[in-house]
């Protein structure tokens, strides 16, 4: 089989983003190696401003309706991988704003970090447009990569921190061999990897497949870290850099929903009947184990974490709707999932730099403190308790709106039942804050870029919920991949 | 001009007065309270517009506003409002108006309060307005979250709580079911998980009427008619879901619990609002979905709510009775009153339904002036417990001069708007529900007795000398919102024509549409 | 008792309103001058013109008529069709001149008791004399319910605030109670009001919603639903009555209560006022039926009444008990539904307001003499006292009911006409009258005969010119009624004829009755016990 590269100008085009983001992570590299002195600060600003331009860059893309192709159907790029790949970039940014008080706790390799970050958010661009199984796996070990190193870099005075790191970078290898495992198989029955072809080959679902089949869906389900791959999640988010925590709870969450909607929603649609069940299994099992378990929790990222678990249950039960709809839903779910889960954490950094706790204890007369912080945190914690008028309300009712549209009542009920549940423990951080008595009164200090980043969230997570239209209409533009399939 | 956007000036002037607040130093208290003040009274004078300017000889939906929200959700921004909105409209907006004023005298995060308390009153009114089923459910939600904060920062303690030295006992479960001594944070708690408990069984029903009719969209008057495509099993479900989901705020017998607990722990004006329009959502959201969208279900289960009206009735009366903290006699009045209104709406007649709406209003009133008065009293004496009382008329004559006509107001004593409304439900209930009937007017008596024991225990008798040092109501701040509520009361119960008007034009197409059940009619729709 | 002349002709300005709203003014001018002095003023000058205003009512009136005169009537709540409608008949009228003039008896004799909130005391006095008033001129059901429940809240605090011991007692169980009947009365209303409802629209009738007594008087009503009204509205009565087995707060309020509260609920009878003005023509076929059930609680009335009374050690008591007593005459009279036992019973009912009210006008005399009224702590006070024993004695007698005095008239024809509706009945009421004289008379020996025992009975001052301002008119009422009745017979026949007619409709006695023929009925007294041809 003779294999010629050919690559045009425009093809570079449809990876446009990515190759910028590799030219920036060099850029900054260089220059961090070849200017010691140079603050770190600066080379924040230069990767911040250079994400920047790559936003701009997917924003134009997309509205110029930029689609194709590469390397024989391997990479792909269509409104939908845009749709991802501003996701990352942009919660990429957000983190990096997030880190800039945070980093000053580390000593070493601060330069790295940045650039650590950039190659992660590589990876995770690349998994957005990953078009078939080979390219899917690299990209999500591309993106893993970073990750371990990123997990692991409070080593110095955190040893939770290489705990988290190895946990993840054991747990992530395991997954991802079974994974391989799976593809193999796959492609040992269809004899083609790529997923349109897939989708085309009409392939009868032997056991074989099935088992490759069920092997893919560990490695994704670890990525999402949805029930019954959650095990990873609460130690690694409570051992990692918050930052990175942060980044962990959205970036690679989105880039892996994109491919587990790929797969299931155009490579394998037409074992829907079949799949169904699974999704319809793991979104109830993720909510309810999520939400009962984060009632237990002392330490806000803990919380977050299982918060988290039952979020992915939530955008699971669009999944299970498995209508273009549904694919709707969850697009638009992650969105508001994602203002605010990371304003969220960004409030949780902003404190723990101060006082450097995570407890929720400490949380304790934080409306007193400082009024900024405690009516953002309750906006976020509401949000993602889905209450109006917030993001977090219109993307539930989306999501459950879809799920009833194909008839999951009991789907839906489930998650109606953790609505009020996932309220008593989003509300006992909202009491910590407001209610109980402050423990110290040092009011709370905040650095221009944290105060943007607060701003930005909170207002991101009003405007999802008082306006959503442009967002919703942007989300339904982005699936019209899946328009073959059925629904209202 | 005014017209067009009354609705929009009423619902988001408080909204735009939090909005500003956000941005005011919390420091600076007179200028936050007169925003508050000012913001809600734009909506208070647009409301009582609204309530002359109405065209009830046009009858249905007025002054309609539509803007297109979602349209891949089929969610408009679509508010009107009908008779029976009217008058709900308007008590919010003179409750939030009074509440303010209550209020005046909180210093602890004062800006915070206020935004929360704005932010409430306005969701409640975006309920009474709405015409979108989304929207109205939205900003029924929304109503209930402001209450956890202002429960849990500003409310208090009951007494059995404070006494209560040992933490261990506190905590325990069994002080959980202790209603008599529970603190605010477990109030708090209660209300808001019970209350979104029961939305979200109401949201279950919106969600099953919205996919069961296929049309798309959210719009209450393009849903309505189609009730013939849901199987008789689906309709009664989805009925029973909305009933049993919005009765929950109601609150309807037996899912009352959280009411009392709640407008103890809350600081008056809360407890106003609370017990003045956030239970009325209830009733209304009923009517407005169930009973608009499902008229021949609602008149296969109308029965239901005539059995239930009773316990409420008669179990509310009689806890009041033998409770000692002023609040909980007042919120189990309320939650006992609150069945006048379902037993009005069980009847199914015009003259029956008029009067619970036009009660639902009255009893807005008159329960706000007690609140307001209880939470003066206990602003100045720092204790609801009603045996360590006594004797304070001599003190404040006017608050207990108030007080009787709270207490008339209350019990429904001719004169006040209450009477007109017992007087509509009784007479429309009597031929179908003779018995509840009854027991409804006995009910009046045991209201007068809780009251009267209420009443003589904090202003009759021998004074405890320590209550030297509390005053008389003053002048304007203590004394305006008072004002305002009983001039309401006494007015419209003098003078109740032009609400009667008002609300059965609202009624009457609802009513027909019950009647000539299954008939798609849009009676009353596209005002 | 249809027709009705308008104020406009008979006198030309809305009387009616003027006496029933005047005290209530008087009320607020109180409120609004904050000084004791002044109060007094304005309560006696607002007291006499209330009564001088409604003297008009009397001697205008016309007479052996059945119409509501001096009628006002303007629409108030149309959409449920309820209207300001007030007017007086036979019936009411003289419980309204009564009324106004109690009320200034009572500011007069006050005015040297009362030291403690004045003022307030002579609001809660005005507000309850405006509500009272309302109650006898309405001719709304929903208005005269307005004024039933409002006297609530000034009886309330006539009696929690300015009564003896056990007021706090005596005061919610008062109010409780009263509120127990009239919340049925409420349904009763109601009942009738939808019945009125069917009626009119089957007919189409306007209006048809209509709580407007007359209106509610074309209605025709089933037997059974007669029934159910009168049973309704019977609870509203009886309790305020009192009827025997609804009397318990009775004698706690005319214990506990001021003097000036037992005045007037011993001597204006709303609830039997109640009974004659709608219970009875609103469901006459169901009072037909229940006679025998009324009758014989009546009769336990008079004669339990009298028997505790019997062995009452305190004066108050035994008044409380006497009254229970008398009350039930006039319950006897009025439903044995005969001509002269509504007459007598209507007589009677004004005969209370005076000797009744005279009674505790004069207990109240004796306790601020003694802060006493144990009657064995008295004896022989017509030693220091000629005056008071004299008065003492006329009122008594009146309430024995001795011939010459307007006791007489009435219990004659109630016991006349309960004769007639059957001789058991009235054999059983002579029995009290006996009784009646038994008790009054053994206090009055104890307590105003003999020696002095009890020093302290000595010295005693007789009854100042207050204390004779409110005896004398009393003793002269006694014996105008006693002496020559007609005025007030003439009063009172048109509408009595016009119930009576009504009751019987169907009945053969009152075939040959016409309207008007007891024009016929004048002086000498005994003309009025003849049967109408």
């Amino acid at each position: 089989m003779e294999f010629t590269l050919s690559i045009t100008a425009a093809d570079l085009l449809l990876m446009l983003p990515e190759l910028l983001l590799t030219g920036l992570a060099c850029l900054v590299l260089v220059l961090d190696i070849s200017f010691p002195k140079i603050s770190k600060a600066t080379l924040a600003w230069i990767t911040a401003a250079g994400l920047t331009g790559i936003l701009v860059s997917l924003v134009w893309m997309f509205a110029s309706g930029l689609e194709g192709t590469l390397f024989k159907g391997m990479f792909v790029l269509d409104a939908f991988a845009i749709f991802f790949k501003i996701v990352v970039v942009v919660s990429t940014l957000i983190v990096l704003l997030a880190s800039l008080d945070y980093i000053k706790r580390i000593y070493l390799f601060r330069g790295e970090y940045y650039i650590m970050i950039m190659l992660a958010a590589l990876g995770m661009l690349f998994m957005a447009s990953a078009n078939d199984l080979l390219s899917m796996f690299i990209t999500i070990e591309f993106a893993t990569f970073g990750f371990y190193v990123l997990v692991a870099y409070l080593r110095e005075d955190d040893l939770r921190s290489s705990e988290a790191g190895l946990k993840f970078f054991v747990l992530s290898v395991f997954t991802a061999a079974i994974m391989v495992f799976g593809i193999s198989l796959i492609y040992g029955e269809t004899g083609t990897i790529i997923f349109p072809e897939l989708a085309a080959s009409h392939p009868v679902l032997t056991g074989g497949l099935v088992v490759g089949f069920l092997c893919v869906l560990v490695g994704l389900g670890f990525k999402i870290g949805a029930v019954p791959f959650h095990n990873w999640i609460p130690d690694i988010y409570q051992g990692a850099p918050t930052p990175i925590t942060a980044y962990l709870s959205i970036a690679p969450k989105a880039a892996a929903i994109a491919i587990v909607l790929r797969i299931f929603f155009s490579t394998f649609a037409e074992f829907k009947p079949e799949w169904v069940w699974l999704l319809i299994g793991m979104a109830a099992l993720s909510m309810t184990y999520g939400n009962v378990v984060a009632i237990a929790q002392k330490d806000i990222k803990r919380l977050l974490a299982y918060s988290g678990i039952a979020q992915m249950g939530n955008l699971l039960i669009g999944l299970a709707a498995g209508t273009k709809m549904g694919g709707d839903a969850v697009l638009f779910y992650l969105v508001t999932y994602l203002v605010a889960n990371l304003g969220a954490f960004a409030v949780v950094i902003i404190f723990s730099n101060l006082t450097g706790s995570d407890q929720i204890e400490d949380y304790s007369g934080l409306s007193r403190r400082s009024p900024l912080l405690a009516a953002a945190m309750m906006v976020f914690l509401l949000s993602l308790a889905g209450v109006p008028p917030l993001a977090g309300f219109i993307g539930k009712i989306y999501v459950f709106t879809a799920a009833m549209h194909e008839g999951l009542i009991t789907l839906v009920i489930i998650g109606l039942i953790n609505i009020v549940i996932s309220m008593y423990y989003y509300l006992v951080v909202v009491k910590k804050m407001y209610i109980a008595p402050p423990t110290d009164h040092r009011p709370i200090p905040l650095s221009a870029p944290m105060k943007a980043v607060v701003y930005a969230t909170v207002v991101g997570t009003v405007a999802l919920g008082v306006y959503p239209k442009p967002f919703i209409e942007w989300a339904v533009a982005s699936t019209s991949l899946f328009s073959h399939l059925a629904g209202p | 001009m005014l017209d067009q956007h009354l609705l929009s000036i009423i619902l988001f002037a408080p909204f735009v007065g939090a909005i500003v607040l956000i941005f005011v130093s919390g420091e600076r208290l007179t200028l936050v309270r007169t925003i508050a003040a000012v913001s809600s009274f734009v909506s208070f004078a647009a409301s009582a517009y609204l309530l002359y300017a109405f065209d009830y000889g046009r009858g249905g939906f007025q002054f309609l506003e539509q803007y297109e929200w979602s349209k891949d959700l089929g969610i408009s921004f679509f508010l009107g409002v009908d008779g029976v909105a009217v008058p709900l409209v308007l008590a919010s907006s003179v409750l939030l108006f009074a509440g303010i004023f209550v209020s005046w005298r909180i210093v602890d995060r004062a800006r915070e309060f206020y935004i929360f308390l704005l932010i409430l009153a306005s969701a409640t009114i975006g309920v009474y307005v709405s015409l979108d089923l989304f929207f109205l459910y939205f900003f029924y939600e929304m109503s209930v979250l402001p209450m956890y904060p202002l429960l849990g920062v500003w409310g208090s303690h009951t007494k059995g709580y404070l006494e209560m030295k040992d933490t261990a006992k506190r905590d325990s479960l069994a002080f959980i079911f202790n209603f008599a001594s529970n603190s605010k944070e477990y109030a708090a708690m209660k209300l808001t998980l019970f209350l979104s408990a029961g939305a979200v069984v109401a949201l279950l029903g919106i969600l099953l009427t919205y996919v069961g009719t296929g049309l798309h969209t959210f719009n209450l008057l393009e849903l309505q008619g189609h009730e013939q495509q849901f199987t008789p099993f689906l309709r009664s479900a989805i009925w029973l879901l909305l009933f049993f989901g919005f009765a929950s705020i109601a609150p309807l017998w037996p899912m009352h619990s959280w009411s009392p607990v709640g407008h103890a722990a809350a600081p008056a004006a809360v407890s106003m609002l609370h017990a003045g329009v956030l239970m009325k959502l209830g009733h209304f959201s009923i009517i407005r979905v169930g009973y608009w969208l499902f008229p021949q279900t609602t008149k296969e289960w109308a029965f239901l709510i005539a059995i239930l009206c009773v316990f409420s009735i008669i179990y509310g009366g009689l806890v009041a009775f033998f409770q000692r903290d002023t609040k909980y006699v007042i919120g189990y009045s309320s939650s006992s009153h609150m069945g006048y209104i379902f037993l009005g709406m069980a009847a199914l007649n015009m003259i029956s339904m008029t009067g619970a709406v036009l009660y639902m209003f009255a009893h807005a009133l008159a329960t706000g002036m007690l609140f307001a008065m209880a939470g003066f009293v206990y602003d100045q004496t720092h204790t609801r417990d009603i045996p360590s009382l006594g004797g304070l008329g001599r003190i404040m004559p006017f608050i207990m001069g108030a007080f009787v006509i709270g207490v008339m107001a209350s019990v429904g004593l001719p004169g006040t708007v209450n009477f007109i409304g017992e007087l509509m439900i009784l007479s429309g209930s009597w031929e179908q529900y003779p018995v509840q009937t009854v027991i409804a007017v006995v009910g009046i008596v045991i209201t007068l007795a809780y009251l009267m024991r209420m009443f003589m225990g904090l202003f009759l008798g021998e004074m405890d000398p320590k209550w030297a040092h509390v005053r008389d109501a003053s002048p304007i701040i203590d004394r305006l919102p008072l004002l305002i509520m009983i001039f309401g009361s006494l007015y419209f119960g003098l003078f109740p024509t032009q609400f009667i008007h008002v609300i059965s034009s609202g009624v009457q197409p609802i009513l027909e549409q019950i009647h000539s059940a299954g008939a798609v009619a849009a009676a009353g729709g596209g005002g | 008792m249809m027709q009705e002349t308008f104020a406009a002709q008979q006198i030309g300005f809305s009387l009616l309103t003027l006496v029933t709203f005047l005290p209530l003014a008087g009320a607020v001018l109180i409120w609004a001058i904050r000084d004791t002095g002044w109060a007094w003023r304005i309560g006696l000058g607002v007291a006499a013109a209330d009564f001088l205003l409604s003297l008009p009512l009397f001697f205008m009136f016309t007479l052996d008529s059945a119409a509501m005169q001096f009628v006002e009537r303007y629409p108030w709540i149309p959409s449920l069709g309820i209207s300001y409608h007030i007017g007086v008949d036979g019936i009411s009228m003289l419980f309204v001149v009564l009324t106004s003039m109690l009320g200034l008896l009572i500011v007069v004799y006050s005015q040297g008791v009362v030291t403690e909130r004045v003022r307030g005391y002579l609001m809660a006095l005005f507000a309850l004399q405006t509500t009272m008033l309302g109650v006898f001129v309405s001719l709304d059901l929903v208005l005269f319910f307005l004024f039933w429940e409002l006297m609530l809240i000034p009886s309330y605090f006539m009696i929690r605030l300015w009564g003896g011991e056990g007021r706090e007692y005596a005061s919610i169980k008062y109010v409780l109670y009263t509120l127990l009947g009239s919340v049925l009365m409420l349904v009763g209303i109601v009942i009738l009001y939808l019945q009125h409802y069917h009626f009119a629209s089957a007919h189409n009738i306007s209006p048809a919603l209509s709580f407007d007594l007359m209106d509610l008087l074309r209605t025709p009503m089933a037997l059974n639903v007669q029934i159910v009204v009168f049973v309704f509205l019977f609870f509203g009565f009886a309790f305020k009555t009192p009827l025997v087995p609804f009397h318990t707060w009775m004698p706690d309020v005319l214990l506990a209560g001021p003097i000036a509260m037992s005045v007037i609920l011993a001597g204006i009878k709303l609830g039997t006022f109640g009974f004659v003005r709608f219970s009875l023509p609103l469901a006459p076929d169901a009072s037909r039926e229940l006679l025998p059930i009324l009758m014989v609680l009546g009769l336990i009335g008079i004669l339990y009444g009298a028997y505790i009374a019997l062995m009452q050690a305190d004066l108050r008591k035994l008044l409380a008990y006497s009254s229970i007593s008398h009350l039930g005459y006039v319950a006897l009279g009025i439903f044995a539904l005969t001509y002269q036992g509504i007459q007598g019973g209507l007589i009677q009912m004004i005969n209370l307001g005076i000797t009744t009210a005279g009674l505790f006008f004069f207990a109240g005399f004796l306790w601020n003499r003694r802060q006493t009224l144990t009657i064995a702590e008295f004896g022989g006070l017509a030693k220091g006292m000629p005056l008071l024993a004299t008065f003492f004695l006329i009122i008594i007698f009146s309430s024995i009911g001795l011939p010459g005095t307007n006791g007489f008239i009435g219990e004659f024809l109630i016991l006349f006409g309960a004769f007639k509706a059957h001789w058991v009945y009235g054999a059983v009421g002579v029995l009290g009258v006996i009784l009646g004289a038994a008790y009054l008379l053994w206090f009055y020996e104890q307590a105003v005969f003999g020696k002095v025992t009890k020093p302290a009975n000595e010295g005693l001052r007789d009854l100042g010119a207050r204390e004779l301002a409110v005896a004398l008119p009393l003793v002269a009422l006694i014996f105008w009624i006693g002496v020559y009745p007609s005025p007030f017979l003439h009063r009172i026949n048109g509408s009595v004829e016009a119930l009576h007619a009504r009751l019987n409709r169907t009945s053969t006695m009152a075939a040959g009755l016409q309207p008007g023929a007891a024009g016929a009925i004048a002086p000498p007294v005994p003309a009025a016990y003849e049967e109408p041809r």
